[in-house]
């Protein structure tokens, strides 16, 4: 598996559907046979909505589905990365993906299913994305046009706050660095991941200027916080963004996403090195054509 | 049953016609109403198509209007719709769906020039 797989890769094709002219009566008989926490309603194969447990217990059992079930549902075009798709069922706290193009339904993906294949994307102490798929985010927002910005992270004298008090409070100082940034983040704006050992990275589609803010607005936030042991714990940021002018076929994006990286590391290591106030802004060409 | 006894059935029979649809004007659908809003848009459908029209609404007993197309050309929706929720509201509950009868008449007066 990689962090590419697109959603209809993992799909469950077979689906049990029903028809918007079927009884709740009939809907709620299929569900508990089943063990199905929802059916899709569909006519001639296009998507209508979906019904859920909840959806027919708020029914009366005389009522057509099409009469109970959730219009305009969440759903996944086949091409979405399953971290988008995980983004879409956090954001709306629903369980259920229907996959769908053009109005056809093609298969549906559970929440279970995808964290099955994300979970090695995921750093099991601070519960964040790892750094591929924070690069993954920043290639397919280069894609759309989007201007963006990356954000380099590095913990300040990790490394002897380690050693001086032990790991055991260094993953309790790593874990509420994560819960501290993630509070002070636009969740649909910016992405927020670990990348390395002490390093953490957001990738955002906040303007250079914004994102110098943001950054400014992190260091603040990590100075107000009570660190495990009393600690005083502060964190160098680099910033490096832009906007992809020209795209031409064969242009190697993932080269481009890199070299953003690479620059907000490079400039959150000089932050550090010069005690420069805590942030140090580069400007990264990325005009490729 | 004992020898000798009689049994009997009395029947009546009362005819009156169908009405088509057998709604009138308007019927108002409760949320949690037996029958919903795109089932009654199919059964009046095939009685009386596109006669009437289904308007859904944002309101806490009430989940659709369904009424006959004629009203609304005389009287525009966002006049006829609160003015009827309105009304209704004292007497809905949830799982009622009420039809109502509705007589609209326009008074037109207009000068001309003798």
């Amino acid at each position: 598996m990689n962090c590419e797989m697109r959603v209809r890769d993992i799909m469950t094709t077979e689906v049990v559907t029903v028809e918007p002219g079927t009884s709740v009566r009939r809907a709620a008989a299929i569900m508990e046979e089943g063990g199905f926490g929802c059916l899709p309603v569909v006519e001639n194969g296009r998507l209508l909505g979906l019904v859920t447990s909840r959806d027919l217990r708020a029914a009366h059992l005389n009522r057509l589905v099409a009469d109970a079930m959730t219009r305009n549902p969440i759903v996944a075009e086949p091409d979405v990365f399953l971290w988008e798709a995980a983004e879409l069922l956090a954001a709306y706290g629903i369980e259920r993906l229907p996959v769908v193009q053009q109005g056809k339904l093609l298969g549906i993906v559970t929440k279970a299913r995808l964290w099955q294949f994300l979970a090695q994307y995921r750093d099991s102490l601070t519960g964040l994305y790892r750094g591929e798929i924070l690069k993954e985010k920043a290639i397919a927002l280069l894609e759309a046009g989007r201007e963006i910005a990356v954000l380099f992270l590095d913990v300040d004298d990790f490394g002897r706050l380690n050693k001086r008090y032990g790991h055991v409070v260094g993953d309790a100082v790593l874990q509420k660095m994560a819960v501290v940034l993630q509070d002070l983040l636009h969740r649909e704006r910016d992405l927020l991941g670990r990348y390395g050992g002490d390093e953490f990275a957001v990738v955002s589609v906040r303007s250079l200027a914004e994102a110098r803010t943001l950054a400014d607005l992190l260091c603040e936030g990590l100075s107000l916080v009570e660190w495990p042991n009393g600690l005083s714990v502060s964190a160098s940021v680099g910033v490096a963004g832009g906007r992809r002018t020209r795209l031409r076929e064969g242009d190697d994006l993932r080269a481009t996403v890199s070299e953003l990286f690479n620059a907000a590391s490079l400039a959150s290591t000089r932050a550090k090195r010069t005690k420069s106030g805590v942030v140090v802004v580069e400007r990264l060409e990325l005009i490729t054509g | 049953m004992e020898a000798g006894a009689v049994r009997r059935a009395e029947i009546a029979i009362r005819f009156s016609e169908f009405e088509i649809p057998p709604m009138q004007d308007v019927l108002l659908v409760g949320r949690r109403a037996a029958i919903g809003p795109e089932a009654a848009r199919r059964m009046i459908d095939a009685l009386s198509p596109e006669q009437y029209d289904i308007v859904r609404v944002e309101h806490p007993v009430v989940e659709a209007v369904v009424v006959r197309k004629f009203i609304l050309r005389m009287v525009p929706p966002e006049r006829f719709i609160p003015l009827l929720l309105e009304e209704v509201s004292p007497i809905i509950s949830e799982e009622a769906v009420i039809k109502a009868q509705v007589r609209i008449t326009i008074h037109v007066s207009r000068e001309v020039e003798l």
